[in-house]
């Protein structure tokens, strides 16, 4: 059986003009739980070097507000 | 020379005048600090992620410079101390990154105050139609409870951010349900229901008036004698009478002629 590579491309990598950015939360809210905890890279499949630019960009998007630092999960 | 971005909320109750004076006192400070500023851009009142100083709204502005490192310190020591800036957030950029400045700050101002008028003449359509308006007071009190909740204490910010969701998802659904509602009213016509709830409404009353008549007609013959239209119906009452007394004089006729034959 030949081997199936179920590998994820990282979609920024993938698309080299999707920058990350911290003003740009509308992005990086697909990269946020509910809870407003940071999705893990190997679930949405972004590559190391762009996980760490998304963690830098969403912390710096919840220090101006623009993204939430906790939500009460008791209130989905 | 570097160049930064600063990304600062001012408070929301600054309306158009005062918000100048403070974005052009912020510029001033920047350029004493030694800084050069190169773009400005207003995003405008937006819904903080969560609350600071009790403040559910903030006013966003960007401003980009190139200077020295020591002028992004002592620039952040001048917004710190800055009563009307809820939150700052100072990065450095590429030069490739600066912005080319459009509009200029009083233009930027403008569309922004008007942007924020024609969402607040939307809103009194909402209080118009019956369904969204009970939705509408629903999410007005889930806000008087948040204001509550603040007031109360900073312990509780979290379940008033989680109500200010739900208020917000409340105010979503009002707001697809007004445009729906608006919608239909524009296909329809607002002028054009008016005039057939009045075309109706005076078909209604003529259609009472004539039964009203009518059955005066049948009550008071007399009275009606007095109008023309039912003058004809007196005369057609009066000719039935006298041709009920002719039958009723040749069926006495007939009766005395039977009754002398026998």
């Amino acid at each position: 059986m030949a081997f199936v590579s179920n590998r994820r491309i990282c979609i920024f990598c993938e698309n080299s003009e999707q920058k990350i950015n911290y003003k740009e939360f509308k992005t990086l809210r697909k990269f946020i739980t509910d809870q407003g905890k940071i999705i893990p890279g190997h679930v949405t499949g972004v590559c190391a070097k762009h996980q760490r630019h998304l963690g830098r960009a969403i912390k710096q998007s919840r220090n101006i507000a623009l993204l939430p630092y906790s939500v009460d999960p008791r209130h989905f | 020379m570097n160049y930064y971005e600063t990304l600062y909320i001012v408070h929301p109750s600054l309306e158009a005048g005062r918000l100048k004076d403070i974005i052009l006192g912020v510029e001033e400070s920047l350029k004493k600090m030694g800084g050069a500023p190169l773009a400005l851009e207003l995003w405008g009142k937006r819904k903080l992620a969560y609350f600071i100083d009790k403040q559910k709204y903030g006013t966003y502005v960007l401003v980009q410079y190139n200077g020295e490192g020591k002028c992004t310190g002592e620039f952040a020591v001048e917004l710190e101390h800055n009563p009307n800036i809820l939150a700052y957030l100072t990065t450095c950029i590429e030069k490739e990154n600066v912005m080319e400045q459009t509009e200029d700050l009083d233009a930027q101002i403008a569309g922004k105050s008007r942007e924020a008028e024609r969402r607040e003449s939307r809103s009194p359509v909402t209080t118009v139609s019956d369904s969204p308006e009970a939705s509408v007071k629903k999410s007005d009190s889930a806000e008087a409870a948040i204001d509550e909740t603040t007031s109360a204490g900073d312990g509780e910010q979290t379940d008033a951010e989680t109500e200010t969701k739900e208020s917000d998802t409340a105010e979503d659904k009002n707001e697809g349900e007004t445009a729906e509602v608006e919608e239909v009213r524009a296909d329809e016509g607002p002028v054009e229901e008016a005039e057939k709830e009045s075309d109706t409404a005076e078909d209604k009353n003529e259609g009472e008036t004539a039964e009203a008549e009518e059955v005066k007609a049948d009550e008071e013959p007399v009275e009606e004698a007095e109008n023309k239209s039912d003058e004809g119906k007196s005369a057609d009452d009066e000719s039935s009478t006298e041709e009920d007394t002719k039958s009723k004089q040749e069926n006495a006729d007939k009766t005395a002629a039977v009754s002398e034959e026998e």
